[in-house]
């Protein structure tokens, strides 16, 4: 424990890979598939409350409202606008729907440069303190941030998945919709919000992360994949799952380029990711009984 | 069918809405500076590759609102052999790939010579077609040393300082700063670990490195790189890295470590104003960066007024501009002297030849020239000026311990 | 019947050569065109590698940048920096690129196409990043300096070298297309639509699978080797993780149906984002929009509205035949 700085850095990194985890998670259940949009949903949450900071001088907590109603209006075109048609028509089965959320995450990242330009911004501090001092180790605004959004989206999602009637149906309609539509059950409308509040989820991660060091054009797809790892690592058996996986990313992403080198972090990120999906493809927290 | 009819619709729009102001590259209007004859006969077309999309899109377009500047200006003065200079405008979008489609095109589009603003693998990527065509080429941001190396050199100029001179500027610096151990950080990125190579044998001669850290150009967090420095004790830090969130990054975790270690930056962060900003506040204070512009050389200056003047008051001076500018205009001179654009030879002989070209980059008594085997126009290592940045994380003026000489 | 239906894949490769022919009286003696050809050569042997398993398969695989890079280097490799014939490397990388493939596709062979789909993006990642720091094969530089392709002792000229390609380009469509209206094709597609009951059958499904995986592979790192024998040099950032997307576009833009919608939709990306400057550097942005529409809206790509309009032509003269 000689390098307390190294383990909030793990901390706040598995706090963000655990969020976009977590926006995974909620489509994944509640329609049945990986949308590798969230990467870029988070991405134009950061580089959207930048712009408007910066460029339309809002103030920053209408900066970031802005940002997250664009995220959530893309979400829900998605669903509405990609995802639905195509599903209908293929009959739910998963690799168009798969292609066509890549050529979402595509589009996103394109109309991103297009819009906001391809310079790096800097993200927006939402809270501006001077680091606190801990056992000789700095926590940032930032990672305050991170952490405090990590701890109410996923208490938020349980209770909300528990306490609410379309929380409830969540998993009814992801695991078989037609039975569901049979049971009169209105699965658009748990769908939709299922995809928006993963897509506000994604946007906020993107918005508090970015304050550490910026965000670019071009970073949906490296989130996409850590989000989506952290989710197949961690398995879908809890709901906490997605931050156990992103913890696993996080130790690795930290401590193998302290005890091995920077240089290896995409081989270690490729490895992990071989190895889960050979022996423990369900992840670690898995379902026993799933209806 | 109704919802299909919606999305296409608002596809379409979008794309038409958004297609149109794009247009970030282009240029304004030079005003006659003098009252030269109108220049006749057929243009000398200059064939230029400016990125707009990619990577390169974020500073390329820099240099290529000053190449247009410069053709005004010199068909305002009477143009070249008294002929007009047309630029072919094309782009390879930081894409290799595309790379030889776009050069064979602006090749066969009769262009006599050709300003890659690009990145450095797209030159790379067209060196043999380059060889093939026999187009003098000129890269002049790139800052890949090897460009132009053979095989398939022979047409390839670049014009800032090589890399064996940024070791000889930083081995200066670090001996006047009694610095004896540093620590190097880099990314690894292709642009920077090629530079990487050469520079640490370099410091080798100069300096003990007492860790050597390489992190991936997208991290996210450098505070395990941090650590680790901090734990090999240096003298200083030598940063190294195509800048941006990266370099920023890294000086905010270095701070948070370390902040009263020394800090040395090599790269285009120094130039990026944009990338400033990412840092932790403070945290880039008394940071030592190297750059190639130098305002206080005075035809810097008047190229800062001349631009100005052409592209409106929200033109930024940058050395990409600078680069940009002595690009075009040693080649236009390389052609003057060859007098026509009928031998490619007589050309590149030309370019050869071209000795004392005063840039508007580096300090005052900077020269460029090439020979048959030397490509890299840098005549000395005042190409290179070292300076500090304040408490704001802006740049405070030149560093007052070592400067490079002419 | 059975012979009527092989007889339409002669069909659609007559036609393909109609147009290939007509593509070399408009760019053959253009050096810039036969670059563009060249490089729709590339593009169309990626996407043809990208087909069988995407089509067919139901397997999203998303190391194509790395298979082409595999296939260019194989080739640069061999003849820069070992000296010997150029075209061994036509024969080592496509190996390279399928061995690679079946390990990848071994890892996910129990698991849905969204983790093919992760392990090989990652995998791309890594390998480019191996790429820069390889030292053998030239680092961030790359490899420059391939002597021109010679076939002992010939050395075909720029323009027999593109017809070369866009010769292969014919063959392999071609053959995909015969495979497909195979029985062997019928089972591999019916693989694609219903796991369940091929596995049924008795066939192993992860083996098909992982066979056509291994055989896109191959082809898509031919394309690579096109170029990198073509433009005489590789970097390692010519064939990205990007590029992954661009080809993954091309079967959908020109339709899944058959494998010519691959070459189809490269000729028209490369149209749309090189040789042609209505989008202004733009083409990307363009491109993205118009495969979610496709996706949405047209699903058989231009291909399958071609034939539709043809069904409807047809329908429309044995109408107006039978009205006296």
């Amino acid at each position: 424990m000689d390098h307390v700085q190294l383990w909030f850095s793990v901390v706040e990194q598995a706090c963000f890979f655990g969020l976009l985890g977590l926006a995974y998670m909620l489509i994944l259940e509640g329609a049945g598939f990986f949308n590798f949009a969230i990467g870029a949903y988070a991405m134009i949450g950061g580089l959207a409350a930048a712009s408007f900071a910066k460029s339309m001088h809002l103030p920053v907590w209408l900066a970031v409202i802005a940002a997250l109603v664009l995220a959530g209006l893309l979400a829900a075109f998605t669903e509405v606008g990609v995802v639905r048609p195509i599903q209908r028509r293929s009959g739910g089965a998963r690799l168009p729907a798969l292609v066509a959320v890549i050529a979402m995450l595509f589009a996103i990242t394109q109309v991103a440069g297009l819009l906001f330009g391809r310079k790096q911004l800097a993200g927006q501090q939402l809270l501006v303190i001077d680091p606190l001092q801990i056992a000789g180790a700095y926590v940032s605004g930032p990672m305050i941030v991170t952490m405090a959004l990590a701890l109410v989206s996923f208490v938020g999602v349980s209770v909300w998945v528990r306490v609410t009637g379309t929380g409830r149906m969540l998993r009814a309609v992801g695991d078989n919709r037609p039975a569901a539509q049979l049971l009169g059950l209105p699965t658009s409308r748990v769908r939709i919000t299922a995809f928006v509040i993963a897509g506000v989820i994604a946007a906020f991660a993107g918005i508090s992360y970015a304050a550490k060091g910026g965000v670019s054009w071009d970073r949906g797809l490296g989130w996409a994949l850590l989000g989506f790892l952290a989710l197949v690592i961690g398995g879908s058996g809890s709901w906490w799952a997605p931050l156990l996986g992103g913890l696993i990313l996080a130790l690795l992403q930290v401590f193998v380029p302290f005890y091995l080198s920077g240089q290896f972090s995409d081989y270690a990120i490729l490895a992990i990711a071989l190895i889960f999906f050979a022996f423990r493809p369900r992840g670690l927290i898995t379902r026993q009984v799933r209806i | 069918m109704k919802k299909p009819a919606i999305f296409a619709a608002t596809a379409v729009a979008l794309a038409l809405a958004l297609s149109g102001c794009a247009d970030d590259g282009g240029g304004g209007r030079v005003l006659p500076t003098s009252t030269a004859a109108a220049p006749t006969g057929a243009p000398i077309l200059i064939g230029m590759d400016l990125d707009k999309t990619g990577p390169g899109s974020s500073y390329n377009p820099l240099a290529g609102a000053a190449v247009v500047a410069g053709v005004d200006e010199v068909n305002a003065n009477g143009g070249i052999l008294g002929r007009p200079v047309k630029l072919i405008e094309e782009s390879t979008e930081s894409d290799p790939a595309k790379g030889p489609a776009v050069y064979q095109s602006l090749i066969e589009q009769g262009a006599v010579g050709i300003l890659g603003l690009s990145t450095a693998s797209v030159v790379a990527q067209v060196k043999p077609i380059i060889e093939q065509a026999k187009v003098v080429t000129i890269a002049p941001v790139a800052v890949l040393p090897t460009l132009t190396d053979q095989p398939d050199g022979d047409y390839v100029y670049t014009l800032v300082n090589p890399v064996t001179d940024y070791g000889s500027v930083f081995c200066g610096a670090f001996e006047k700063a009694g610095i004896k151990k540093i620590a190097y950080l880099q990314d690894d990125s292709p642009a920077i670990k090629s530079l990487a190579g050469p520079l640490k044998d370099a410091f080798g001669k100069c300096v003990t490195i007492v860790d050597d850290e390489v992190a991936p150009v997208a991290s996210t967090d450098l505070v395990a790189q941090a650590t680790r420095i901090k734990d090999s004790n240096p003298d200083a830090i030598f940063v190294q890295s195509v800048g941006g969130q990266f370099e920023a990054l890294a000086h905010s975790a270095l701070y948070q470590a370390m902040p009263d270690v020394p800090r040395f930056s090599q790269g285009s962060f120094g130039s990026q104003s944009d990338a400033w900003a990412l840092a932790t506040p403070g945290s880039l204070n008394n940071l030592v960066f190297m750059q190639q512009l130098d305002l206080t050389n005075p035809r810097t200056v008047d190229l800062q007024s001349k631009l100005t003047a052409a592209l409106g008051s929200d033109f930024n001076m940058s050395y990409f501009a600078a680069q940009g500018y002595d690009g075009l205009m040693i080649l236009l001179d390389a052609i003057k002297t060859a007098g026509g654009t009928d031998d490619p030879a007589a050309i590149k002989a030309a370019m050869d030849a071209t000795t004392g070209y005063q840039p508007h980059v580096g300090q005052e008594g900077f020269r460029m020239s090439f020979t048959p085997t030397k490509h890299v126009g840098a005549d000395s290592l005042c190409g290179l000026a070292l300076f500090t940045f304040g408490a704001d994380n802006t740049p405070a003026g030149k560093w007052s311990t070592f400067q490079p000489a002419c | 019947m059975t012979r009527v239906r092989r007889s339409q894949g002669w069909g659609s490769l007559g036609v393909a050569t109609v147009l290939a022919l007509a593509l070399f009286i408009w760019g053959g003696n253009s050096d810039y065109r036969l670059g563009v050809i060249t490089l729709g050569v590339s593009y169309s042997l990626i996407a043809l590698g990208m087909y069988m398993p995407l089509a067919w398969g139901g397997s999203l695989s998303l190391a194509y940048g790395a298979y082409a890079a595999i296939g260019a280097y194989g080739t640069a490799y061999v003849a820069a920096s070992l000296g010997l014939p150029g075209w061994v490397g036509w024969i080592v990388g496509p190996i390279i690129a399928a061995l690679l493939a079946i390990v990848l596709g071994l890892v996910t062979s129990r698991l849905s196409s969204d983790h093919l789909a992760a392990v090989t993006l990652l995998f791309a990642t890594a390998f480019q990043t191996w790429l820069i720091s390889s030292d053998t094969l030239g680092g961030p530089n790359g490899i420059g300096g391939v002597p021109p392709l010679s076939i002992f002792g010939w050395q075909p000229s720029a323009l027999v070298l593109t017809i070369g390609g866009v010769i292969v380009v014919l063959v392999i469509a071609f053959a995909i297309d015969r495979v497909r209206r195979s029985d062997f094709g019928i089972l591999v597609r019916a693989l694609g639509e219903t796991p369940v009951a091929v596995e049924g059958s008795g066939t192993r499904v992860p083996r098909i699978t992982i066979v056509i995986l291994a055989i896109g592979a191959a082809i898509a790192s031919l394309g690579g080797a096109t170029f990198a024998t073509s433009v005489r040099g590789i970097t390692p950032e010519t064939f990205t993780v990007q590029i992954v997307f661009l080809v993954l576009f091309m079967p959908l833009i020109g339709g899944l149906a058959t494998p010519w919608g691959a070459v189809v939709g490269a000729a028209i990306v490369v149209e749309l984002t090189v040789n042609s400057s209505i989008f202004s550097g733009n083409g990307m942005f363009v491109l993205s929009i118009a495969v979610l529409a496709i996706l949405v809206l047209a699903p058989q790509g231009v291909l399958g509205y071609i034939a539709n309009l043809r069904a409807l032509f047809g329908r429309a003269r044995a109408l107006s035949r039978r009205t006296p």
